[in-house]
């Protein structure tokens, strides 16, 4: 595998889209090469800041319009 | 939970996290995703009985996603003034909390905003909603290869202004 084919799987590769032949493939080539290797820690890091809102508290005023809708369940026409 | 078919109750009490988390990646800002979640709820209670039992939370991303797309159209034919670009700092004072992350996150959701919505979407279910590109293309009703093809010149061109604003 080249850096052009490396470069191309990634996204596949961090999406968990990858057959664990392509992957172990991909893994050897991050092992041998360090530019590929640091664009991989970078599209890993901006995943897992995409992903970090998750972690955060729903704000109170949500909640609160949730209960609120809770205690009215019957459906609208 | 009985059945695999939860109630509209369950689904508001504790799928709301999740519910928001999707809600705000798309729209960019606490407020337009309260609203959002708001919206997706009532079409939840509304859309319950066309419900299978099956991935839940994809279930539960696409109304959402829906929501969203649908605000995006709408919008878009109504000529609005956009946002000014210091919108977000009307954010509560608890963002300043873990005010590191809180930047670096705020940029990255200034890059994702300004993606094509369809881009945006697919990122988003990808990376906060965690579903695979079969279960977004399902979801979404278009082929995988356009699901692979969005996420990848999405992520792409996060990349790039990314790596643009550090220089
Ligand atoms: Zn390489």
């Amino acid at each position: 595998m080249d850096c052009d084919d490396a470069i191309h799987k990634i996204y596949g590769f961090l999406d968990g889209e990858l057959t664990v032949w392509r992957r172990r493939e991909i893994l050897r080539h991050l092992d041998e090469c360090p530019p590929c290797a640091q664009g991989y820690d970078f599209e890993m890091e901006l995943r897992q800041v995409i992903a970090m809102k998750c972690r955060d508290e729903v704000p109170p005023e949500l909640k609160r319009r949730i209960a609120e809708a809770l205690g009215y369940t019957s459906p609208e026409a | 939970m009985t059945d695999g078919v939860p109630t509209w109750e369950e689904i508001a009490r504790d799928h709301g996290r999740f519910l928001y988390a999707v809600a705000y990646r798309l729209a960019g800002n606490a407020e337009d995703a309260q609203d959002l979640v708001q919206d997706a709820l009532l079409r939840i209670r509304r859309g319950l009985e066309t419900y299978r039992p099956g991935s839940l939370q994809g279930w539960l991303a696409r109304i959402v996603t829906n929501v969203f797309l649908d605000d995006v159209r709408r919008r878009r034919r109504r000529p609005t003034v956009a946002l000014p670009p210091d919108h977000e700092h009307r954010l509560p004072p608890a963002a300043a909390a873990d005010a590191a992350s809180e930047a670096l996150s705020e940029e990255v959701q200034r890059a994702l905003d300004s993606l094509p919505p369809d881009f945006r979407v697919a990122v988003v279910l990808c990376d906060v909603a965690d579903l695979g590109y079969d279960e977004i293309a399902g979801q979404l009703g278009v082929p995988v290869g356009t699901v692979r093809s969005r996420i990848h010149r999405g992520r792409r061109m996060l990349r790039e202004m990314l790596s643009g604003a550090e220089t």
